[in-house]
């Protein structure tokens, strides 16, 4: 699985504590996001384009296990497109 | 000069012809009108708020007129007129008053976007503003006007108006808007407050207007720091109870009830998000008045130095 920032966006953060909101300035809109779902999001403005990339960029920035990052992040990476704040080339 | 200083008559009289121009916060609104009830309530309740000069920029021309149509022969009506369009559907005439407040209203929501417009009332105390948006019927507005009868400043009971340049909430200090039974409440509760007539059978019920306090209008020009946001909530024979609750979760649902957040996309986020750092925010559940002012008192004392 490939995927990438919707190029179609333009992100600003909020963070208090394990809290997220991020406004997509393009579209409008406003998201809460729990850790996992921003780590992943971050991580992926950051450059991790696959699968496995993402893996390791969430672990080294959470304290979450790798077996429940993997398992998870299928499921976030398809609600992070469905928000259209992620593009999945390839799945 | 105060529009106090004009006698009834005249005011009558002014307004029907060119109108007459009164400062409330930061907006200046030039109103005419033909109605005899818009002169009374203006009288009675703005009487304390500065008269502008002829000579300075006027943020809104608010005309409530009579409604022309061939209705007017059975059953008079009001309406509002902005820049030659009526916005609104015409109003019976006994409407007329509570019609000018809310095309008040209107001009501000839909056109000052210098500021991020919630719709929450909000009040302050210290230098700290308590923002309390809640949908109708939460009890927000009768919270508010208990609170500003005990020692908390009226910025506005509508429309909190952050300011997009310095994320100050600047104070509008309208009167307050009371619904059904809230108006004799905050009679019994607080019995030297002044009303304009209650008005009955509106889009919104029975409603009456509470004149805002002298001193509460001589420090209209006092703008505050955020300092809470606290969504309140009426539950018939609850105890007060003041519970944390989520800041992502308070900027979501304040961006829900933002007037213009979209308007001003990113600068609208930022302006919210500032208001969130600063502010501690809460569910509140109440039922009595008391209860609520002596929580709403030991939160503001908790910030004091």
């Amino acid at each position: 699985m490939r995927f990438r920032t919707n190029p179609a966006s333009v992100l600003h953060w909020r963070q208090w504590d394990d809290e997220y909101v991020v406004f997509n300035e393009v579209a409008g809109q406003t998201h809460v996001l729990d850790t996992l779902t921003a780590c992943a999001l971050l991580c992926i403005e950051s450059g991790a384009t696959d699968l496995p990339a993402l893996v390791s960029d969430v672990i080294t920035h959470t304290e979450l296990s790798a077996d429940s990052v993997t398992k998870a992040l299928p499921f976030v990476l398809e609600q992070l497109s469905q928000a259209a704040l992620v593009d999945i080339i390839d799945g | 000069m105060i529009l106090s200083d004009v006698p009834l008559g005249d005011l009558r009289h002014r307004l029907r012809q060119a109108g007459i121009p009164i400062k409330t916060g930061p907006f200046n609104f030039h109103v005419r009108s033909s109605i005899a009830s818009v002169a009374q309530g203006m009288h009675l309740l703005y009487a304390d708020y500065p008269v502008s000069a002829d000579t300075e920029f006027v943020d809104f021309e608010v005309h409530i007129d009579e409604a022309t149509g061939l209705r007017r022969w059975y059953r008079r009506q009001s309406r509002f007129v902005y820049d030659g369009a009526s916005p609104f559907t015409p109003l019976p005439i006994s409407h007329a008053f509570p019609l000018l407040e809310w095309s008040m209203n209107w001009c501000i929501s839909t056109q000052a976007h210098q500021y991020l417009i919630l719709h929450a009332a909000v009040i302050e105390r210290d230098g700290l503003a308590a923002i309390l948006p809640a949908p109708p019927g939460s009890g927000k507005s009768t919270l508010c006007a208990s609170l500003i009868c005990r020692g908390w400043r009226l910025l506005s009971d509508e429309l909190t108006l952050i300011s997009m340049s310095d994320g100050s909430i600047v104070p509008l200090c309208r009167p307050v808007s009371l619904k059904n039974e809230s108006i004799d409440i905050i009679r019994r509760y607080e019995p030297s407050s002044v009303f304009s007539n209650v008005v009955r059978d509106t889009a919104k019920g029975t409603v009456a207007h509470m004149k805002v306090a002298t001193d509460h209008l001589a420090k209209v020009h006092v703008s505050a720091r955020p300092g809470w946001v606290i969504f309140p909530k009426y539950e018939s024979g609850a105890d007060a109870q003041l519970t944390p609750r989520s800041r992502a979760a308070s900027m979501l649902q304040l961006a829900q009830n933002a007037f213009n957040y979209g308007v001003l996309g990113a600068a609208g986020f930022q302006a919210l998000g500032g208001v969130v750092d600063q502010s501690g925010c809460y569910d509140f559940v109440y039922s009595r008045l008391d209860d609520a002012l002596r929580t709403f008192d030991a939160l503001a004392a908790s910030r004091r130095p």
